[in-house]
């Protein structure tokens, strides 16, 4: 059995795996009424979500030199939550103005994809490397490791990806399953955190 | 053995005709054309004089026309949509969303060579197939827009565009853009329609989305005729200022038998399929926010 803590650093991870691709797909729902649904829009969002992935890993990894805690990888996951919200409150004010802006739809798309999507994918993005960093314990096992949280991200978007294109928009509108995806990314955000300050209270007892 | 797959095959082929609604009967053996799109498998295949557009070799028509008889309309669904015509006495401006084979607005060009028409059609592939093998012919009255359906709906709005009949053919029965299937993207069409502007849709006659498609359709539009084509077709009339009296429709029709005899069409064959809509109830209106229009198909 894997001790709590390490528990929680693979589920923050595979969540996070969710929650991205999650928000891709749903993304794709929210453009396609100013911007279509061409392959184009696709190719947008698609290329999007993977250049600010690619930055949150760099970013992550930086950030994971110094001190390195369970609570900092908990406000992560807080602000992928945080970061989102813009999503639904800004969203079709941002698209309406840019599908009037922008009269090519390719980079109208791929604009508003940058503006609402970029920064909650960049802190997901984050997550990965931090989590990494986290786990390793010695230097040998730390291919182990590394493997381990490739395997739960990435299972994670799979299944991020299945459930909410087969059976969450069949029952629940975008917006909600936002929502809904945004408030689980808080309560394992802020479960770290309360489990961080638990046990470096209990070590300075 | 023999026996079984003859009776087997009937079946098989009577199915087929009764899920595609075809007033004629023929069999395509011949694949003349085949081309992988970016959005679709299209297929042009052959057979008794006819000629038909599939989106795969197991799909329905798209489009059929007869060789050499380019006034014949062969899909009974076409000719619902003319129909469109009785509750538009005097249409100038003319948007058709899904393009197919042309064989709409080769029809509307035949009957009324003064209109002003716009198609849309995502796929340059269909547009290509549609001019090389179903005669679809633009002029300087008749524009093609590559484009996605709701896009151009959207700039045409900006730019103060008003048109006198919109016909929606954009979905089938394997597929459908759900962005197109919206309470807001009706509502993005009506505000395109003149004052009496109609709007005419190929619609699902059965099955459980048909009831989310009057919904929604009615949720914008309020009443609607619904023209029942027979198979699996079900058009819907609507107008902007409100439905006309079955009675004002039968005497606007006749002003157009003349013309529409071109294409063999006449009132008297094409009244009798309107009735008004009953309201669908206990459905949830399909919305930008809820449209998980190909799970409702299944």
């Amino acid at each position: 059995m894997l001790p709590l803590r390490q528990l929680l650093i693979y589920a923050a991870a595979g969540w996070s795996g969710f929650f991205v691709m999650g928000v891709e797909l749903l993304g794709g729902r929210l453009l396609a009424p100013f911007f279509g649904n061409s392959i184009f829009v696709w190719g947008g969002i698609i290329a999007v979500f993977m250049a600010c992935l690619s930055v949150g890993y760099l970013l992550g990894g930086r950030f994971s030199v110094k001190n390195p805690s369970l609570a900092r990888l908990g406000w992560l996951l807080l602000g992928e939550a945080l970061l989102a919200l813009p999503i639904i409150f800004l969203g079709d004010v941002v698209l309406e103005a840019l599908s009037e802006a922008v009269p090519d739809p390719r980079y109208g798309s791929l604009l508003g994809s940058v503006l609402l999507f970029g920064a909650p994918t960049v802190f997901s993005g984050m997550i990965s490397p931090y989590a990494v960093r986290l786990l390793i314990a010695a230097l040998d096992s730390s291919g182990l490791a590394a493997g381990r949280l490739y395997f739960v991200s990435t299972l994670g978007s799979a299944a991020g990806t299945l459930i909410t294109s087969f059976y969450l928009v069949l029952y629940l509108e975008i917006h909600t399953i936002l929502l809904c995806l945004m408030a689980i990314s808080a309560l394992i955000g802020s479960t770290l955190v309360l489990a961080d300050y638990r046990s470096s209270q209990k070590k300075s007892a | 053995m023999k026996i079984a797959s003859i009776v087997w095959g009937a079946a098989l082929a009577l199915a087929a005709q009764a899920a595609m609604g075809q007033s004629e009967k023929f069999e395509l053996p011949n694949t003349i054309y085949q081309e992988k799109s970016l959005y679709r498998n299209i297929l042009v295949v052959e057979g008794e004089g006819y000629r038909c557009m599939k989106f795969g070799k197991f799909h329905a028509r798209q489009t059929c026309i007869r060789l050499g008889e380019p006034r014949h309309l062969v899909l009974n669904y076409t000719k619902g949509l003319l129909t469109a015509l009785y509750l538009a006495p005097a249409p100038r401006r003319v948007l058709i969303l899904g393009l197919g084979g042309g064989v709409m607005p080769m029809a509307l060009r035949a009957v009324a060579p003064e209109l002003e028409i716009d198609t849309v059609e995502l796929d340059p592939a269909v547009v290509k197939v549609a001019r090389s093998h179903f005669g679809y012919r633009e002029d300087e009255r008749l524009r093609t827009h590559v484009q996605d359906a709701r896009v151009f709906v959207r700039q045409q709005r900006r730019e103060g565009k008003i048109y006198d009949v919109v016909l929606v053919d954009a979905f089938d029965r394997d597929y459908i853009p759900e962005h197109l299937l919206t309470r807001e993207f009706l509502q993005e069409v009506r505000s395109l329609l003149s004052p009496s502007g109609v709007l005419a849709a190929n619609t699902f006659a059965a099955g459980n989305l048909a009831h989310y498609e009057a919904a929604t359709y009615q949720a914008v539009f309020g009443q609607l005729y619904n023209v029942n084509m027979e198979g699996g077709n079900r058009i819907m009339l609507a107008r902007r200022d409100g439905l006309p009296a079955l009675s004002t429709v039968a005497n606007d029709a006749k002003k157009w038998d003349e013309r529409l005899a071109l294409l063999a069409l006449s009132s008297s064959q094409l009244l009798p399929r309107f009735s008004v809509q009953p309201s669908a109830v206990g459905v949830r209106v399909l919305t930008d926010q809820y449209s998980p229009s190909n799970l409702l198909l299944r």
